[in-house]
């Protein structure tokens, strides 16, 4: 029943868990690589190169090759490092924003706002996401911080659910009849009583949806609807896709974004689950 | 003895839900009688022991007298110092919070481990906008000392996990005296602790009474701490009460089957020889269908066709002291 343990127990649990180290690891290099992307990369990432540049293979003065306008493809997966995260983290701010005011409103005041507020969600959690975010971005216009609206507001679906009933548990937990008891209005209860003991599962949760707004934005960017001033590694494998560089052997353009978003989603999951399993005691090995 | 509160006639019913289907052919729904209308009263300074086993309504009624059950299920009336509970404003239910407090059976669960003691203890004047400020420490310092934690400031920084039982029992009254309340229902308050702290939060409980006036609802399921600590004894059972009296009286005269039953099975001094104890047997009928006539004669052994028919209501028993009640027709003929 003690889900709820102190900062630095969960520290000790935690670096016992290799693959929430993994995970962190992996999170950790690629944000120091995003912030310190103009001092790293040599190139502007937006300007063409020469014609003698278009889709040079991996070589000195471009580690990672040129793609088919000439740029360097290990700038372009740097700059577009910062857009990935950016754009994920952003989302997930939205969606957890979202997630967490309806599943605690829905979960504490019951009945029929509990009711209606949650088939509205169920309306989202069955909506087929991909059209959805596809029809909302192509409306709105490509642009990054749309990008970022469309995915926060399609995902905080599953949020809202598992903040609600984890809600619902701790609204059963006596101290909070004791301080309604001492005469708590709501907003203390919500407040000083329930969030702190829901907050760990929100914690745990970001870091899952963080995971699946990255690949969203990456799913969005490929299919076009990018935002191609401000290239993400997504919109990098739909230009590289467009340009045929799978059909003529140019490997260089098309697998380095593919294995950091691959690597950095899985360092988003494998963290999410490390935090799942110290939060939640029964997935605890012994 | 000036009285505090009265509740007359309270009743607490929850809808049985049904399934969906039978919701559709409009199949009568049932309710749960948790409490079945009890009259009750308590003075200024007293300690009244609501008695019964699991699910006889006593807990339903410590939270019903404080308006914390769904209001939406609760009949009757109470009233505090004359003051309708249930009729109260924003501001009035406010300030009734603040004279009448709670005290929970678990402190393992009543306190919220993510607050220090310091912020349990103060809580109460927070959510009721005192002064708490920079007296806030000595306030709950001297508060917890008044709940026998002494010394009260190596308490305050501590958190609940790091209490044990009687401790964090101590927390919650300290916490629930800083409003210098007049009334509070104590739930089962020792039942989840050990046996060598139970006589000292017991003392606690009765040195308020003596030096504050403070008046207690003391919900027991055990007898002899009843009689130990307080001046009247209510039994309940299936959400009705059975027998009400002074303590005393209740223990060494009881009228009911129901009572008798329970202060058989007391521990006692003289030995058993010659002495069987009737003990009862069965289960409480389910509180959705209770029995009509009297709800104990399924388990009675003195039940005749009388009591399948007419209901008993709640009676002076002859030639009891006074203020001795019981419901049963037999009361005060029963060989106790």
């Amino acid at each position: 029943m003690e889900s709820i343990t102190g900062a630095r127990s969960m520290w000790r649990l935690f670096r016992s868990n290799a693959l929430g180290v993994v995970g962190l690891a992996i999170i950790v290099l690629f944000a120091v690589v995003a912030l310190a992307g103009p001092f790293l990369a040599p190139y502007d990432p937006l300007s063409f190169g020469r014609p003698q540049d278009v889709l040079r293979a991996p070589g000195p003065g471009h580690l990672l090759g040129t793609d088919d306008l000439g740029r360097d493809v290990a700038t372009a997966l740097v700059a577009g490092s910062r857009v990935s995260l950016l754009v994920g983290l952003s989302a997930t701010l939205i969606s957890m924003l979202v997630g967490t005011l309806v599943g605690v409103v829905a979960g504490y005041y019951g009945r029929w706002v509990d009711t209606a507020l949650m088939r509205f969600t169920d309306v989202f959690l069955v909506l087929p996401w991909l059209p959805l975010m596809l029809v909302l971005a192509a409306l709105l216009g490509p642009s990054v911080w749309n990008i970022v609206l469309v995915i926060g507001l399609t995902g905080w679906a599953g949020t809202a659910r598992v903040i609600r009933a984890q809600t619902l548990a701790i609204k059963e937990r006596q101290f909070m009849e004791r301080a309604r008891s001492i005469g708590a209005g709501d907003g203390h209860i919500i407040m000083h009583h329930l969030m702190p003991n829901v907050f760990p599962l929100i914690f745990a949760n970001t870091i899952l949806v963080t995971a699946v707004s990255i690949l969203s934005e990456t799913t969005l960017s490929f299919l076009g609807m990018g935002d191609s001033t401000r290239p993400s590694w997504g919109t990098m494998l739909h230009f590289a896709f467009e340009s045929g560089a799978a059909s003529s052997g140019a490997l260089w353009f098309i697998l380095p974004p593919g294995f950091c978003v691959l690597l950095l989603v899985m360092g988003f999951t494998f963290l999410g689950y490390a935090f799942d399993e110290i939060l939640n005691p029964k997935l605890r090995k012994r | 003895m000036v009285e505090l509160l009265r509740a007359e006639n309270l009743a607490v019913g929850y809808p049985m839900r049904t399934g969906f289907m039978e919701g559709l052919s409009g199949k009568e729904k049932g309710t749960l009688r948790a409490l079945d209308g009890i009259d009750l009263s308590i003075g200024v300074g007293e300690i009244v022991a609501l008695v019964g086993e699991s699910g006889c309504g006593k807990t339903t009624t410590g939270k019903a007298l404080l308006r914390l059950v769904d209001e939406r299920y609760v009949r009757g009336s109470v009233r505090f110092d004359g003051v309708d509970v249930y009729g109260l404003s924003r501001s009035g239910l406010s300030g009734f919070r603040k004279t009448a407090q709670m005290i929970y059976q678990d402190p393992y669960q009543s306190l919220n481990p993510k607050d220090s003691v310091m912020e349990i203890v103060v809580e109460p004047l927070r959510v009721h906008g005192l002064s708490v400020g920079r007296d806030a420490r000595s306030r709950a310092v001297s508060a917890l000392e008044e709940a026998g934690l002494k010394p009260g400031g190596e308490y305050v920084d501590r958190y609940p996990h790091e209490l044990s039982g009687g401790q964090r029992q101590r927390v919650a009254i300290a916490s629930s005296l800083i409003l210098e309340p007049r009334f509070i229902v104590a739930d089962e308050p020792v039942s989840m602790l050990d046996l060598s702290v139970r006589a000292g939060i017991v003392r606690l409980l009765a040195s308020l009474r003596d030096n504050r006036g403070l008046a207690f609802a003391f919900i027991t399921h055990d007898l002899s701490l009843a009689w130990l600590l307080a001046d009247r004894v209510v039994i309940m059972y299936l959400g009705k009460i059975v027998e009400e009296g002074p303590a005393d009286e209740v223990i060494s005269h009881p009228s009911h089957p129901y009572s008798i039953a329970l202060v058989d099975v007391l521990p006692r001094i003289e030995p058993r020889a010659g002495r069987k104890r009737r003990l009862l047997s069965g289960e409480p009928p389910n509180p959705v269908c209770i029995p009509s006539g009297c709800r104990f004669k399924p388990r009675c052994r003195y039940a005749t066709d009388l009591c399948s028919e007419k209901e008993p209501v709640l009676e002076a028993v002859d030639g009891a002291a006074p203020g001795h009640l019981a419901a049963c027709h037999y009361r005060g003929s029963l060989p106790s």
